[in-house]
């Protein structure tokens, strides 16, 4: 009997980007290759993803749109619900998120309810990197109040303990799970606070400690990818998970139930007995090799100037609370936190702005440089997953509400959560894409597409100071201060305006500096 | 009717029952299959393939083959693979275009002209010549030379509705190289690569690929028509 598991998308898994074949470069001897034996890797991650989507995980959920604007529209019921039909492919976000995780190496949670296929799929990624099912399942970490660190890092040697006369004679048995490349650990909002500290260790720093023995976890080769699943994300389970851990998660992905339609495949699995990570093609394992290759290309794909500074507008929003503090610098909500304010207290104290134009007054914190790294570098994934040639605004905002779950909070406090969009509140992954489509609506609104004075004056900056003569200095000094009498003037302060203030200062201060230099040669 | 894009040079071709031989070594069903994934006519390639190496089987009962560095056995693999690779540039690979012209070379100098002019579908006393045209004009074909007038060599693009790449009407043409044009395809940048046989379509990408300064191709225009979303590769007279 033929194995059905085997079956693989057929190449090309894109549409409509080449037409035609090549336009150069064959051979007569590519002529009798295999398309397996010179697919490229962004299609051998797309045709794992179609395998995953189609026959592991039976996954129809396609909420990762590219096209959002093109799309057809179908209101549902009488509470504002619609279906989307899209024209460009759509992704299910619980199996494109954890395979893009382990094509960069990033650190996955997997959240909801019992049986529905989060440890199964993390399983599958530990096979897809070459281990065979058992020993991703032997590697595999289970959360559960008892864990004590030496049941997840290993144990010393009992013969030591007895014999050894200082902590460095002591030898420890390191788990094998260490050095995986694909770490799973389930239910880990399960897993005790002093276990979640060593654990924290291992993913932010890449090594554990035992006994004053310490062992690197990263793997010899290929790339260390973490999956990690809970059956809550608002701080239930049986120990509340530490916020460094949480922070160190790149992305959060929810698993969908099971759609009723698709029973015939559940039939057919219950009574061949089978399970999907013990038929993975082995044409989709991916070598170490193979894997940092695919780092590699991902890392490099292009990020346009124009998709970086719509990113830049979208993500500068936050940071700033008008009534944060008294130096302008210190007007952030981080100051407001650190000190034990109430953020929601002092958004709401500012009567100066349009709370509903006011973008940041919707969360309750800025964005960390990690999370904007994990964006930049998902967003670069999702942009050669597609084999599209340099990433795309589309690529940013499908991210978007995957990267900054957990991570850029709400304010409950704001009217956005109130009247007919109470559904946001609870809906995390719907509120982020709205935030980020009304913050593009408002750089188009603003004509910032057409102008860019402080992006102008920072790029003239980038030219570098050396040849420059005073009177050049002094035009630009002038001009700085120019663009902050303007944003002075118009009386209210957006987050927008903190990053283009503070900017400006930064240009002045060196500027300044320079003709200060200029003046006493 | 709905025009399909499509060569010039195929449109006198008549097809007939073509049945390959077999090669050990070699499988030709998964040349035939890579021929269709890279754009070819999987017809035209058994049709050409079949003839070629009827011609070659007929060479070689006339003694008259010469040996070829690979080896000198008409049932030589490499030697049956370099007729494939020009049957399936003459079927419509564009991408094969380089190495079949090495292959047509090197299996003429080894007195294979007769199997290499079946397999492109010409007389084999014309290849010689039509190999050096080539080099300098992608489009030459020996019927059409001197024909004095302005003639039709393909139609390339369509509708997506239909099979083709885009979905609005493809507006201005730019030329970016030999047998190369960029196309505004609505908001979208669009390239193009032509040859006699074949073309490839693909989105131009941020930095779209330029042979240098934008070097026209002599006497050869794309034109976009305003009823069709196909462009028309056309030569012009003189």
């Amino acid at each position: 009997m033929s194995d059905r598991w085997q079956k693989t998308s057929a190449s090309p898994t894109v549409p409509h980007v080449q037409h035609g074949g090549p336009r150069d470069g064959l051979t007569a001897a590519d002529l009798f290759r295999s398309p397996d034996e010179t697919v490229a890797l962004d299609e051998k991650l797309r045709r794992t993803y179609f395998w995953l989507v189609n026959k592991a995980v039976i996954s129809p959920f396609y909420d990762v749109e590219f096209d959002a604007a093109k799309a057809n529209r179908f209101p549902l019921g009488d509470a504002g619900a619609e279906i989307t039909l899209p024209t460009q492919p759509a992704y299910s976000s619980n199996v494109l998120l954890p395979l893009l995780t382990f094509a960069v190496g990033g650190k996955c949670l997997m959240i909801g309810g019992p049986g529905r296929g989060k440890t199964t799929l993390a399983v599958l990624m530990g096979v897809l990197s070459g281990s065979t099912p058992d020993d991703v399942r032997r590697h595999l970490q289970q959360g559960q109040p008892q864990l004590t660190v030496s049941d997840l890092v290993g144990l010393p040697l009992p013969r030591d303990l007895v014999a050894a006369g200082s902590l460095a004679e002591i030898t420890i048995a390191w788990k094998s799970w260490l050095t995986e490349r694909v770490k799973i650990v389930d239910e880990y909002n399960r897993i005790p606070t002093k276990t979640q500290s060593a654990l924290l260790t291992m993913v932010a720093e890449g090594y554990v400690e035992s006994h004053d023995q310490l062992r690197r976890t990263a793997p010899s080769e290929g790339v260390e990818s973490w999956f990690f699943t809970a059956n809550d994300d608002a701080g239930g389970g049986t120990f509340q998970v530490i916020q460094a851990l949480k922070d160190r998660l790149d992305v959060t992905v929810q698993a969908f139930g099971f759609n009723g339609r698709f029973f015939d495949e559940l039939v057919t699995r219950v009574e061949a007995g089978e399970r999907p990570e013990e038929h993975v093609p082995s044409s989709l394992v991916f070598s170490p090799d193979e894997q940092t290759a695919m780092l590699t290309a991902i890392r490099a794909v292009p990020l346009p100037a124009d998709v970086r500074r719509k990113l830049e507008y979208f993500t500068g929003q936050f940071e700033f609370v008008q009534h944060g503090g008294r130096r302008f610098e210190y007007r952030t909500k981080d100051v407001v936190a650190t000190a034990g304010g109430d953020v929601s207290a002092v958004i709401d104290a500012n009567s100066g702005a349009d709370l509903v134009v006011d973008l940041g007054a919707q969360t309750l914190n800025g964005l960390s440089v990690r999370a904007l790294q994990t964006l930049i570098l998902y967003a670069k994934a999702s942009a050669w997953f597609r084999g599209a040639a340099s990433v795309g605004l589309d690529d940013v905002r499908a991210m978007v509400p995957f990267v900054l779950r957990g991570k850029l909070l709400p304010n409950p406090q704001h009217p956005r959560f109130e009247a007919g969009d109470k559904e946001l509140a609870h809906d995390p992954a719907s509120w982020l894409i709205d935030l980020f489509d009304t913050a593009m609506k408002q750089y188009v609104a603003l004509g910032l597409d057409a102008a860019d004075p402080v992006g102008d004056l920072l790029a003239e900056l980038g030219g570098g100071l050396d040849g420059l003569d005073r009177l050049t200095v002094s035009q630009r000094l002038t001009r700085i201060e120019s663009e902050v009498g303007r944003i002075s003037k118009v009386g209210k302060i957006y987050g927008r305006d903190y990053d283009d203030l503070v900017a400006l200062k930064y240009l002045h201060q060196r500027y300044s500096n320079y003709l200060h230099w200029l003046e006493g040669a | 009717m709905i025009r399909r894009p499509g060569h010039s040079v195929n449109a006198s071709v008549r097809l007939g029952a073509a049945s390959l031989p077999a090669v050990a070594g070699l499988d030709l069903d998964l040349a035939a299959a890579n021929v269709a994934r890279w754009g070819g006519d999987q017809n035209l390639y058994a049709a050409f393939l079949a003839a070629g190496l009827a011609a070659q089987s007929a060479d070689a009962h006339r003694g008259d083959v010469l040996s070829l560095s690979t080896g000198n056995s008409v049932n030589d693999p490499a030697l049956v693979q370099d007729i494939a690779a020009v049957a399936a540039w003459r079927a419509g690979v564009i991408g094969l275009r380089t190495d079949a012209l090495r292959a047509v070379s090197e299996l003429s100098d080894a007195g294979l002209a007769d199997a290499v002019g079946a397999t492109l579908g010409m007389p084999g006393s014309d290849v010689a010549g039509f190999v050096e045209r080539q080099r300098t004009d992608r489009f030459f074909w020996p019927a059409w030379h001197n024909l004095g007038r302005a003639y039709l060599l393909a139609r390339i693009g369509g509708f997506a509705g239909l099979g083709g790449p885009w979905l609005a009407h493809p507006g201005d043409v730019i030329a970016a190289g030999e047998g190369r044009w960029l196309v505004e395809v609505g908001d979208e940048l669009w390239q193009v690569d032509a040859d006699l046989f074949g073309h490839s379509v693909s989105p131009a990408g941020a930095e779209p690929e330029s042979s240098g300064d934008p070097v026209e191709t002599a006497g050869v225009r794309v034109v976009s028509v305003p009823t069709s979303y196909l462009l028309e590769v056309v030569r012009e007279a003189g």
